[in-house]
């Protein structure tokens, strides 16, 4: 795993999230990680991305993110750190997944990124430090 | 965001020719399907077998676009690759749409 472990630092656009996703799994694959681990680790990484951008930055003019990736017994721990307002009550949200059983037009468009990340990722951590967030957590091995 | 469209025995079949519906083009998604699906009938098809990917944004997207169809019209869903499929399982969406493993099983019903 000549790839791992590593860092990427970029601004808080959606296409730059897309970069990142991009970079992460490719050295993942290089990494021997297999197809179910590797999407999994990117549907993960996405809501949590994608949350920062819309939340965590929405007022920054160049928030910017940092994410950091290792690879342990547990599986591979990710760290992703930003400098925008803090976590709504300082933890890491955890929803009830929205329901599906309304009629058509009350069916939900949203809600469901944070729902999605505590299913597939294990322990989740959030802490503010010096201004900025600091989130982690780990995603199994699937093999 | 590349969409087409075709007409096959009074299906809508609108193929996503793109490998991820996220964030970044989930408004444009959802902009570009109502143009493709305003003159259709009661059956419109989505073919994501080119997508690879989707999150949370395209998800919703992709119900809103549904929505948008009116409750005269139905959309279902052809060709989701694993990671797709995990998505609409993980989220139960997939109790929401009628979802096919290929575009000929959606056209063949």
């Amino acid at each position: 795993m000549a790839d791992i472990p590593f860092s990427l630092r970029f601004p808080s656009t959606s296409r730059a999230v897309r970069s990142a996703l991009a970079e992460t799994c490719t050295r993942l694959k290089a990494g021997e990680s297999g197809a179910d681990t590797v999407g999994q680790v990117e549907i993960v990484l996405a809501e949590v991305l994608n949350n920062v951008v819309e939340h965590a930055l929405c007022h920054e003019e160049e928030g910017e993110i940092t994410l950091s990736v290792h690879h342990d017994d547990e599986g591979w721990r990710f760290e992703i750190s930003d400098d925008g307002v803090a976590m709504p009550g300082g933890i890491v949200p955890h929803p009830p997944l929205p329901g599906t059983n309304s009629p058509l037009q009350d069916l939900p468009e949203g809600g469901f990124g944070w729902a999605i990340v505590n299913m597939l990722a294990h322990d989740l951590s959030y802490r503010r430090k010096a201004g900025r967030n600091h989130l982690s957590f780990v995603i199994a091995d699937l093999g | 965001m590349n969409l087409s469209s075709q007409e096959a025995a009074e299906i809508c079949i609108v193929s996503v020719n793109e490998p991820r519906i996220d964030a970044a083009v989930a408004i444009q998604f959802k902009d570009r399907m109502r143009d493709k699906t305003d003159d259709a009938g009661a059956r419109v098809v989505l073919d994501l077998g080119q997508v690879n990917f989707i999150d949370s944004s395209g998800l919703g997207a992709i119900v809103a676009a549904m929505k948008q169809l009116g409750p005269n019209r139905r959309l279902d869903l052809a060709a989701l690759n694993p990671n797709v499929d995990k998505v609409f399982r993980l989220t139960r969406m997939d109790r929401v749409f009628h979802i096919f493993d290929t575009l000929e099983d959606a056209l063949a019903q």
